[in-house]
């Protein structure tokens, strides 16, 4: 230590003391600084100041259009206007003057008279309370005293009101006096503040978002409590809520905190970048009057991501490829959330969100994607295997065929080479490839799966029924491909060669029933005869139905299916098992349960078939057959796939990624490989996996959109975060609607019909739309619910539309399913399922329905009676013979289609006879036509029934008098009731 | 200015000031002195200090840093408390809208810096008193009143360590309470627990041991955290402070920091 | 230090904090934002783009067959021909031809309405245009049942049926859009095509395959002639002020 100096008791060389506490004080207090600095500017403010910039430009340009649009000379001429106005006044000032004294004096007056009067008012209401006391008391003296002052102060009470009116009637007329010499001033400023007014409010606006020093001041740090211009944006969301596990807590949602433009509309544009964006969709997302509010919604529902976070790292921005994630990185710091189990959901996967509210609807509306994969979810029968407990994948029929029977059918060899390769034979069924896939695919590896899929068939075809079936009888190929494109077939199935499953993608449900092509190499004729005449004879649970077709039909339809062979796949020979190998697979199951003595034991008393037989119910165990084919002995196993109702929510590490190092850990990627690479994860692992724990999931051969579309819902899948009482309505209706929806899908009714606006599949073989079978919008509200239930049972028994050649089939359902139907159509259309019976119409509306049904020339196009077609129509312009009217429709409903078919029916063929007001409202043409001399006879046929000529044409000017009218005309003259 | 040398003056030689202030600015040792004894914040502080206590390089300055760790703490705890609930629903996003919204929310990384700072000081504190024996005669008793800090230390930053309630929070506080469940015969699972019966039934088990007292339940739920939430902030602190008044006290009174053994 | 100017450097430390950061995000917007242009009714200039449609291919010979309707028979001396191709020495009508990009400004609707007309169970004019907002007025002339059922994507569908001789229809579009297709419901040989456009440059080929726009400003456009079965065609044009181009589209090569 340097010698101290001055002082003789410091240690410490002062100086150098003060120098070192004052750089670590001014080292500390910037440290502070920074620190409140850090914690003041944070990023969202850095946007919404931007934002803010950016709209207050728009906006001044706006008010620059608004400005250079006004007509100066106008402007100029109304400013004149108003000048001379105020020389005017200047010239009465001295008349003004005095009014205004005037009216100075009568506001005291006025306020003095006021006071006085409401002082008299508050002493007489003391008064009657006194005078109540009084009552009370009894005493007389008291009492007569308190009414005397009660009386005086009323009287004196409207003396003084009668008073103040005067005095205010006074001041009234003054001010209107005043006004009037004021008006014209008045008019001229208000033309031109009316000239002015878009220009003035945009301008106000512009000066609303100016930055002048009270902006600098209020958004200072310290002071930016009280009234800042950049705040936090928040909302908070009741019922839809982040399960922590110990309890649930509501969500409040800062997303807009950046993302501004979210609620508004007109920031589409491509100059607008994210967060300044619009949100798409405004009608159905986030707009006051969508079904999706923001304030009841927020942002975070549907697109996941850490709801409170106001930093775009931190909310869980996820990047959708390489690309995006370095250019985040770059340009905002952007970092992976670890720790974050909910992610934002790549903008394509947003719809995954909607299913946590609309599962319980099964066709969730507004969703593309989502529904696509619903489907390919539902032919790839992946529900199946996973158990996925929403509404749409419960109580399904088994995707595949069932194998009772199969023996009847096919042969052990074509089962052999089926199995090994089914998209080898059609590249366009769902059913997935078990075998040789890239973790099985070493030599030992393969032996053993040769071995399985023959002990499979050995099993299958041991617990088979069998049976014969004569040949078909001969037919008529040529006249069969007529049929299979015209009767309806079409309708579910393709018979295309070079078909690729991935070419009818989106319109999954043009693959419902198998691709036809190469029946002859699969079936016999007398398999396929039986079959189509009567599917259920094979399979009594089929969903095939039965197209009611002769036999020569049958015929000549077999005779055409059967022409396509492949004899290339017919001659592919099956290799011979190993049997050591197959022996070891079975040693494998047996000492599963036995001692490795023991099961030797067991295996050497085993024959051939045995041993067969053996490993087929293992291996059929192994792979889970039962979820897809009905099998003998299967009926109750349980699925043996992972359950998929949380997917979405697993953690990233319970996610299996084996070796594999070049696919992202994020959900998304993990299941889309996987669907697309069910086997990837055993990559690199076959040393240490026996071959019983290598991965068995089937390769779907899925194409990537076919992938996307189904990981879309799989992401959906999560735990709950909504309350049951927030979510899409769940009543008896919306089950209705759900079941009868499940009941479509599996039947394929939108194959033929138009269901919701989407179907019609079988348009892409039947050109002529008069042949395409009907739209069944608003069925509930047009048929009666007992018909509907009769004609679906057999729809032989009506022929509504004898010109088409697509035939209803029978479907053979069971009355639970009829039942679905019914209810779910009903249900739609909000239609009361109670039908009161019809009254017998009276002679006055039976006949004006006659009269106006010739003049409006219903039967153009409506047979009076169920004949078809005449010759040189095509079938696009007629209609179903109203003699099945009074059994098939509703009578309340037939006057209401009358009026405008369009409401109930978009796009249909029957024409609007009353046209329809810009107001809402229906004119009738026949009024006004009656005056035409040619329809003078009908005219006078019709007042028969009336007074007078007004009455006639007030009726006829009615158009739901005129509907009744029709209606009763068909049910009760046309009719023989 | 005379003016100001006589306003000055007036101000300095009112009773209001004198009341406040009773000694001037010191002119002399004697003066200085006064000054010390008479303040409450000051007298905590020694008058002399000797040479040797201000070798870094002898006493790391380790205790006095805890110190004002331990102040530190106090100041940014005490301002975390306005917005942090410790129940289930709120301390999670509580936690989370101070790193967001709050302002000075960033006392809370403070808050978590300084623990952690903390903790290093006050073991670096106790080897430099170990490598300097400064725990021998007359000393041991502040020793071990040291370890006694020490240890409330490492309680008040387990039980700090629960309120944020993340997944990390919660499963080190599983394990480390469950160490509790192996308590000699207050622990359900440890040995002797059997011991403590009572007509043929056993006073000692789940939902009664060492571990139950501790954690409030018999899982970490709602109950630990209101519990450590009231250890965290007064329980722990009352009795450190305490001590440290008795831990500052005796090394006064032994002669000052770094006085010869 | 002297105590007073220490207080006074941390009283103006203090103030500078304040100022400075105040602003608190003063980032220059990252993208220049465009003002809106201004709208302004535009005047007619003098060009014109004329010319013609080629069609070599020959008229097909089909007739259409009206025995359906005994009334819609009974309206016609002479079989009438298909109105899909009419192609006469060559030149194609019915071709619609509209400049589809290179139009600015705004034009309103003009006052007269332009007439379907339903007469011997035909659409007359079989294809035409018409601009939104305008009125169109649809007849029924014929003493049998129409219905006119308009086909649009944009607009609003619509089915009004017309059982009386005389009695008129009035409809307008609101979108643009090209083209809309009219069938009528009873008679299916029945077809016309209007193409709806916010503004008046478009022209139909007569039968000599001709057509003409004019009152176009001077400018660069993309004009395209539509026909209802062989297709459309693009082909971009300049007009100077006050002049004329001629342009030629060749169906024949197109159909196949």
């Amino acid at each position: 230590m340097a010698a101290p100096k001055k002082t003789p008791d410091r240690h410490y060389n002062f100086r150098g003391m003060n120098a070192v506490f004052a750089w670590s004080s001014i080292a500390l207090l910037v440290t502070t600084l920074w620190m409140v600095w850090d914690d003041y500017a944070k990023p969202w403010k850095r946007f919404q100041a931007e934002f803010r910039e950016r709209e207050r430009q728009q906006l001044a340009a706006e008010a620059e259009t608004e400005k250079a649009k006004l007509n100066q000379n106008e402007v100029a001429r109304i400013q004149q206007d108003v000048a001379n106005e105020e020389v005017t006044l200047e010239g009465k000032r001295g008349e003004f003057d005095e009014l205004e004294a005037t009216l100075i004096k009568i506001g005291k007056n006025l306020y003095a008279a006021d006071a006085r009067s409401r002082t008299t008012k508050s002493l007489l209401d003391t008064e009657r309370f006194q005078y109540d006391s009084a009552l009370q008391s009894g005493d007389e003296e008291r009492i007569a005293k308190r009414r005397a002052e009660v009386e005086r102060l009323a009287a004196k009470h409207t003396e003084q009101r009668n008073e103040l009116e005067a005095i205010t009637e006074l001041k009234k007329s003054l001010e209107a006096e005043i006004k009037n010499k004021r008006s014209g001033l008045a008019d001229a400023e208000k033309r031109l503040a009316g000239l002015r007014l878009g220009y003035d409010s945009l301008q106000e606006r512009v000066a609303k978002l100016d930055k002048k020093i009270d902006y600098f001041l209020l958004n200072a740090p310290l002071m930016d409590f009280v009234l800042p211009a950049l705040k936090i944006d928040q909302v908070i969301l009741s019922g839809l809520y982040n399960d922590i596990n110990f309890t649930d807590v509501d969500r409040v949602d800062r997303c807009m905190t950046c993302h501004l433009a979210a609620t508004r509309m007109g920031f589409e544009g491509e100059e607008w970048k994210q967060p300044f964006r619009s949100h798409p969709r405004p009608k159905l997302f986030l707009s006051a009057s969508s079904p999706h509010p923001y304030t009841e919604f927020g942002c975070t529902t549907c697109h996941g991501g850490l709801d409170r976070a106001t930093d775009f790292a931190r909310a869980g921005h996820s990047p959708i490829d390489d690309e995006q994630k370095r250019g985040w990185i770059e340009k905002w710091g952007w970092e992976k959330q670890k720790y974050l189990d909910t992610p934002i959901l790549p903008a394509k996967y947003s719809e995954a969100g909607c299913i946590g509210c609309h599962a319980g609807n099964v066709w969730i509306s507004g969703s593309e994607l989502l529904d696509i994969g619903r489907q390919l979810i539902d032919k790839m029968g992946c529900y199946a295997c996973h158990k996925i407990g929403y509404e749409a994948y419960e109580d399904l029929p088994r995707p595949g065929p069932s194998l009772r029977k199969v023996a009847s059918k096919i042969s052990p060899g074509f089962a052999y080479k089926w199995i090994s390769a089914p998209r080898e034979f059609r590249p366009t069924t769902w059913m997935p490839h078990f075998f040789f896939q890239p973790n099985t695919s070493s030599e030992e590896n393969l032996k053993r799966q040769e071995a399985e899929i023959r002990a499979i068939v050995a099993y299958v075809w041991s617990q088979s029924a069998t049976g014969e079936y004569a040949p078909a009888p001969t037919g008529d190929a040529e006249r069969g491909q007529d049929l299979f494109d015209n009767v309806g077939c079409a309708g579910c199935h393709i018979r295309d060669a070079e078909a690729k499953r991935d070419d009818f993608f989106p319109q999954i449900n043009r693959l419902h029933g198998p691709n036809l092509i190469r029946a002859g190499s699969k079936v016999s004729s007398g398999w396929l005869y039986a079959w189509i005449k009567d599917p259920k004879q094979y399979n009594p649970d089929t969903r095939m139905p039965s197209l009611r077709l002769t036999d020569q039909e049958a015929a000549d339809i077999t005779a055409y299916l059967m022409s396509s062979r492949e004899p290339a796949y017919e001659n592919l020979s099956i290799p011979e098992v190993d049997k050591t190998v197959r022996d070891e697979l079975i040693l494998s199951y047996l000492e599963n349960n036995f001692t490795i003595e023991s099961s030797h034991a067991k295996l050497d008393k085993m024959d051939e078939g045995e041993r067969n037989r053996y490993l087929g119910e293992e291996t059929i165990q192994k792979y889970g057959c039962w979820g897809c084919h009905d099998l003998e002995g299967f009926e109750n196993a349980k699925p043996i796939g992972v359950e998929l109702t949380e997917e979405g929510s697993k953690p990233i590490h319970q996610f299996d990624f084996g070796h594999v190092h070049d696919v992202p850990h994020t959900r998304r990627d993990w299941i889309k490989t996987k669907l697309m690479e069910p086997r990837i994860w055993d990559q690199g692992k076959e040393e240490v996996k026996s071959y019983k724990e290598l991965y068995r999931m089937p390769n779907f051969g899925m194409s990537e959109r076919e992938a996307e579309a189904v990981v879309a819902n799989v992401l959906g899948f999560t735990k709950a975060y909504v309350l049951k009482s927030r979510r899409a309505d769940q009543n008896p209706e919306t089950a209705a609607i759900a079941a009868g929806r499940k009941l479509i899908t599996s039947y394929n009714c939108q194959g033929c019909h138009l269901i919701e606006d989407q179907g019609h599949a079988i348009k892409s073989v039947i050109q002529d739309v008069g042949q395409l079978p009907p739209n069944l919008a608003s069925q509930g509200a047009r048929v009666q619910a007992e018909w509907l239930f009769g004609y679906l049972h057999d729809p032989s028994s009506v022929t509504m539309r004898p010109w088409l050649d697509v035939r209803m089939p029978t479907f053979g359902f069971k009355d639970a399913q009829v039942n679905t139907v019914v209810s779910y159509f009903q249900t739609r259309d909000k239609t009361d399922a109670f039908l009161s019976t019809p009254t017998v119409a009276d002679p006055r509306h039976r006949a004006v329905g006659r009269v106006t049904f010739g003049m409006l020339q219903c039967a153009k196009c409506h047979p009076a009676g169920p004949q078809a077609g005449t010759a040189g129509v095509t079938a696009a312009e007629l209609a179903p013979s109203l003699l099945l009217a009074p059994g098939r429709l509703r009578h309340d409903w037939v006057p209401e289609w009358i009026k405008d078919p369009q409401s109930f029916v978009r796009g249909t063929n029957m024409p609007a006879n009353f046209a329809k007001m810009k107001d809402g409202s229906y004119q009738s043409p026949l009024a006004q036509a009656l005056e035409a001399p040619m329809f003078a006879s009908q005219k006078a046929e019709m007042m028969r029934y009336f007074d007078s000529e007004e009455e006639l044409t007030t009726f006829l000017s009615d158009p739901d008098q005129v509907v009744v009218a029709l209606r009763d005309h068909i049910w009760w003259n046309l009719s023989s009731n | 200015m005379q003016q100001l040398k006589d306003l000055q003056k007036a101000i300095v030689k009112s009773q209001i000031w004198k009341s406040i202030f009773r000694v001037g600015i010191p002119t002399d040792n004697r003066k200085r002195a006064l000054a010390m004894l008479g303040n409450v914040v000051l007298h905590l502080h020694p008058i002399k200090v000797k040479k040797s206590g201000l070798r870094m390089s002898y006493t790391w300055c380790m205790g006095g840093t805890a110190f004002f760790l331990f102040l530190v703490e106090t100041i940014t705890g005490l301002l975390l408390m306005f917005y942090y609930r410790p129940t289930v629903e709120y301390a999670y996003f509580d936690m989370v809208d101070l790193r967001e919204v709050a302002a000075f929310g960033i006392m809370r990384e403070l808050h978590r810096w300084a623990a952690h700072a903390m903790v290093i000081a006050v073991w670096l504190h106790m080897f430099r008193v170990f490598m300097t024996g400064s725990y021998k005669p007359p000393r041991e008793f502040n020793w071990n009143v040291g370890v006694i800090l020490l240890v409330l230390t490492l309680l008040l930053s387990f039980t700090g360590y629960l309120l944020p309630w993340d997944q990390l929070a919660v499963w080190a506080i599983t394990v480390g309470s469950n160490m509790a469940r192996a308590t000699p015969l207050i622990g359900a699972e440890g040995p002797g627990a059997a011991f403590l019966t009572l007509g043929g039934q056993k006073l000692i088990h789940i939902g009664s041991d060492a571990r139950f007292g501790l954690i409030a339940g018999r899982t970490i739920g709602g109950g630990t955290l209101i519990r450590f939430y009231v250890l965290h902030c007064l329980g722990i602190p009352f009795v450190a402070a305490c001590l440290m008044a008795v831990h500052f006290w005796r090394v006064r009174r032994d002669g000052g920091i770094s006085g010869p053994v | 230090m002297n105590k007073y100017r220490l207080t006074t450097l941390s009283a103006i430390l203090l103030v500078f904090v304040f100022v400075a950061c105040g602003g608190g995000g003063d980032a220059k917007p990252a993208v220049e934002t465009s003002a809106p242009a201004p709208v302004s009714e535009s005047a007619a200039g003098g060009g014109a783009i004329s010319g013609v449609i080629n069609y070599s291919n020959g008229d097909p010979d089909a007739v259409i067959k009206m025995d359906a309707d005994p009334v819609c028979l009974g309206l016609h001396t002479e079989p009438v021909e298909t109105e899909t191709i009419v192609a006469d020495a060559g030149k194609l009508a019915n071709v619609f031809v509209y400049v589809k990009e290179g139009v600015s400004g705004s034009y309103s609707p003009p006052e007269e309405a332009q007439l379907l007309n339903q007469e011997g169970c035909i659409y007359i004019p079989h294809v035409a245009g018409i601009m939104t907002g305008q009125k169109l007025v649809i007849r029924n002339s014929d003493s049998t049942l129409h219905n006119v059922h308009a086909l649009p994507k944009n607009n609003e569908e619509f089915n009004q049926g017309q059982p009386f001789q005389g009695m008129e229809l009035e409809k307008e579009f609101d979108t643009q859009e090209v083209m809309v297709r009219f069938k009528c419901d009873v008679h299916p040989w029945m077809g016309a095509y209007m193409g709806v456009l916010d503004h008046p440059f478009f022209a139909v080929s007569g039968a000599d395959g001709s057509f003409e726009i004019d009152g176009l400003p001077a400018g660069d456009y993309v004009i395209e002639a539509w026909h209802e079965t062989l297709g459309t065609q693009t082909q971009s044009v300049s007009v100077a002020a006050d002049g004329a181009v001629d342009v030629t589209f060749d169906f024949a090569s197109a159909a196949g």
